[in-house]
């Protein structure tokens, strides 16, 4: 009897674990065989990503490693770069600094990975690029918008604009169109919300407004009672709200709301997350938020959409322009090795050459600092959807 | 006088519903002398399946029965096959005991990941929702107002159970001495078992509390844990009237100094607390002895 109940607990432990690591760890492709002739050929090009798979990230971490999924299953199965397949090593970041470095540690002198493609959060980035940079490591994230990410070395790129862009972007909204003379900043403590709140903040001030309570929290809080008494008796035009993830923000309006602050919301590109909003139509109802524009209308786009769509079982894309960049970083990869070559400081070169690169995420030209040019969109949630009220382009 | 208010309303929510969970962890710990940080899952799985169940068109009772039972089972095995088994053989060690919870604790909330992913799951009742009640421009929502009003009976009823009833009193009897207890009559593993049953009801009530309040995301299950064992230590191991005592302490401290000082230092403020106690009165506000 005894022996039987330690074979089930056996059995499930493994099955968890074995359950655990196929949902987390899509298993990399097995090379298509007979397209390539040649044996040098069919060697599979190494590609460190690294995501917040686990933890409060996923929330965008998975959506956009299933985006990247997609690219590396239709390159594989289109031939690969020139006859080499992609073989893909996921990493969990865990959005955090910590997991970050030890990641990034394992990709480069473990598996010895020339590109890395990922780090969704700026901690993560900011955490590994010292490493990359040192090691001659190709690294681009498809949503870090920290701005110390643009100094972070030559061989850190990224398609998400930096949000220098970002913060300045929203006070002139906040202050132009919003009419807000005074605000209150709720942020958390994290490199992504701190970035943005030092850029907000500065504009802000900068064009002749106030900023009347300026709250951070910590991740992982649960209580922001506090933070809002203090915004609330700060009697703000518009509170600017800077969660690092979906978790605590939603907490975040909850509770705002609880207290009765009717003062107009304002926040950054979490929030508006598509399963989001859908799912907390009526919390949410009213929020404005910007992020990096992505235009769902070209026919690229759309192809990109459906083809998500199939491959997820109908799933909406929950943060449709950091997974429209994800999935297009793979081609440019293919693209920078079949033109550079198989070689890290080339591709590197090559990419700083890239000018008006058409692809899914639009139209990519790289500043000599590795950072995109792009434009914002600001947007309303309204209804669970998500409805764009203008397009900005920063000077 | 508003901000006062709305302060004491700030610290009266999580004092009251954290304070319930660390009596009932009180209890164990008190008991087994296990700190038991699995209790903060148990808190999750009791939301999680309140959460399952809703979304299956169970009704609200319904709901609350079927997490009750969820939660009771697994803390019941996590005792069985985890707890009593690290006793066999040999006098338990409560540093091993402590690392095999927070495996348990970590194994959770990973499942909770698998099974539910990574979102946070918003618990929508079927219940019209009520405007939040105002005085002047301190604001309680009903909700709040239940959860402190089911926090406090609920835990009314555990302390009235370990004082009036038999088994309560057989708890009682195992957590001053174990040994004494078994002569007399009174089996430890019996009162263990009970001690976990009290745990994981009050785990359960606070788990659906707390699912309405702060949401349900994977990751809570830690910081559950900690305030679990703050709370505990600071008002006295082992005595559940400490425990509840020790959470108001913190919640007040927290929220004093969140106004007074910066809201982000509200977890520094609870656990420099907790380390001023373990110092210098590690038996904690009214607890008698050292665990």
């Amino acid at each position: 009897m005894k022996g039987l109940i330690w074979i089930i607990v056996t059995l499930l432990v493994v099955g968890g674990v074995w359950y655990l690591f196929m949902g987390l760890e899509p298993p990399t492709s097995e090379a298509p065989s007979g397209i390539t002739p040649g044996a040098q050929k069919t060697i599979p090009l190494k590609v460190g990503a690294m995501l917040p798979l686990t933890g409060d990230g996923a929330a965008y971490g998975l959506p956009i490693q299933k985006a990247g999924q997609l690219a590396v299953d239709e390159i594989n199965a289109s031939g690969g770069i020139g006859g080499r397949t992609f073989q893909v090593i996921w990493e969990d970041g865990q959005c955090d600094a910590k997991s970050a470095s030890a990641a990034t540690q394992k990709l480069v002198n473990v598996d010895k990975v020339k590109y890395i493609l990922g780090g969704v959060c700026s901690s993560e980035v900011l955490a590994g690029a010292p490493l990359a940079e040192s090691s001659e490591v190709l690294w681009i994230s498809p949503s870090a918008t920290s701005p110390d990410i643009t100094n972070a070395g030559d061989y850190i790129f990224r398609t998400a604009p930096s949000d220098a862009l970002a913060g300045k972007i929203a006070a002139q909204y906040a202050y132009n169109t919003m009419e807000a003379k005074t605000v209150a900043v709720v942020s958390e403590n994290k490199d992504y919300t701190q970035g943005l709140r030092k850029v907000f903040t500065e504009f802000f001030i900068g064009l002749g407004g106030k900023v009347t309570a300026d709250e951070v929290y910590n991740e992982g809080d649960t209580d922001f009672r506090t933070q809002f008494l203090k915004v609330k008796t700060a009697k703000p035009d518009v509170v600017y709200l800077l969660p690092q993830t979906p978790a605590s923000g939603l907490l975040l309006v909850k509770q705002l709301r609880d207290q009765k602050i009717t003062a107009k919301l304002l926040t950054a590109e979490v929030l508006p997350g598509r399963d989001v909003v859908k799912e907390n139509a009526k919390l949410l109802e009213g929020v404005v938020g910007i992020e990096p524009y992505f235009n769902a209308e070209t026919p690229e786009a759309q192809a990109f959409v459906a083809a998500y769509k199939t491959a997820n079982n109908n799933e909406e894309l929950a943060f449709p322009s950091f997974m429209a960049n994800y999935y297009s970083q793979f081609y440019l990869l293919k693209t920078a090795v079949e033109t550079a070559g198989d070689d890290s400081m080339k591709v590197k070169d090559w990419l700083y050459t890239v000018k008006d690169w058409k692809h899914v995420l639009g139209s990519l030209t790289f500043d000599s600092n590795g950072d995109p040019l792009a434009e914002y969109q600001i947007l309303e949630l309204r209804n669970g959807e998500v409805k764009p009220l203008e397009t900005v382009r920063p000077e | 006088m508003e901000i006062a208010l709305q302060l004491l309303i700030n610290t009266l929510i999580p004092a009251a519903l954290f304070g319930l969970m660390a009596s009932g962890f009180s209890v164990f710990l008190n008991v087994a002398k296990i700190v038991d940080l699995s209790q903060g899952a148990l808190v999750l799985i009791s939301g999680y399946s309140f959460f399952a169940a809703l979304q299956h068109g169970a009704t609200i009772l319904i709901g609350i029965l079927l997490s009750s039972v969820v939660t009771i089972t697994v803390a019941l095995l996590i005792n069985g096959f985890i707890y009593e088994r690290l006793r066999r053989n040999r006098k338990l060690s409560q540093v091993i005991a402590m690392i095999a919870s927070a495996g348990v604790l970590l194994l959770l909330q990973n499942s909770f990941l698998a099974i539910f992913g990574s979102r946070t799951k918003v618990i929508n009742l079927p219940i019209k929702n009520l405007e939040p009640i105002a005085f002047g421009d301190a604001t309680i929502t009903w909700w709040q107002i239940i959860i402190v009003t089911v926090s406090a009976l609920a835990w009314i009823a555990l302390y009235s159970f370990l004082k009036k009833t038999r088994v309560g009193t057989a708890l009682r009897a195992t957590a001053d001495n174990a040994e004494v207890a078994e002569i007399v009559g009174i089996s430890a593993r019996v009162s263990r078992r009970n001690a976990m049953l009290i745990a994981a009801t009050v785990c359960s009530i606070a788990g659906i509390l707390a699912s309405l309040e702060y949401n349900l995301d994977p990751n809570q299950g830690v910081d559950i844990a900690i305030k679990d064992f703050s709370r505990a230590v600071i008002g006295g191991v082992g005595s559940v009237p400490g425990a509840m005592l020790g959470s108001f302490v913190i919640q007040t401290a927290e929220e004093l100094g969140g106004w007074f000082w910066n809201a982000a230092y509200k977890q520094v403020i609870s656990l420099m607390l907790v380390f001023i106690f373990l110092i210098w009165k590690p038996t904690g506000i009214l607890g008698k002895k050292k665990i």
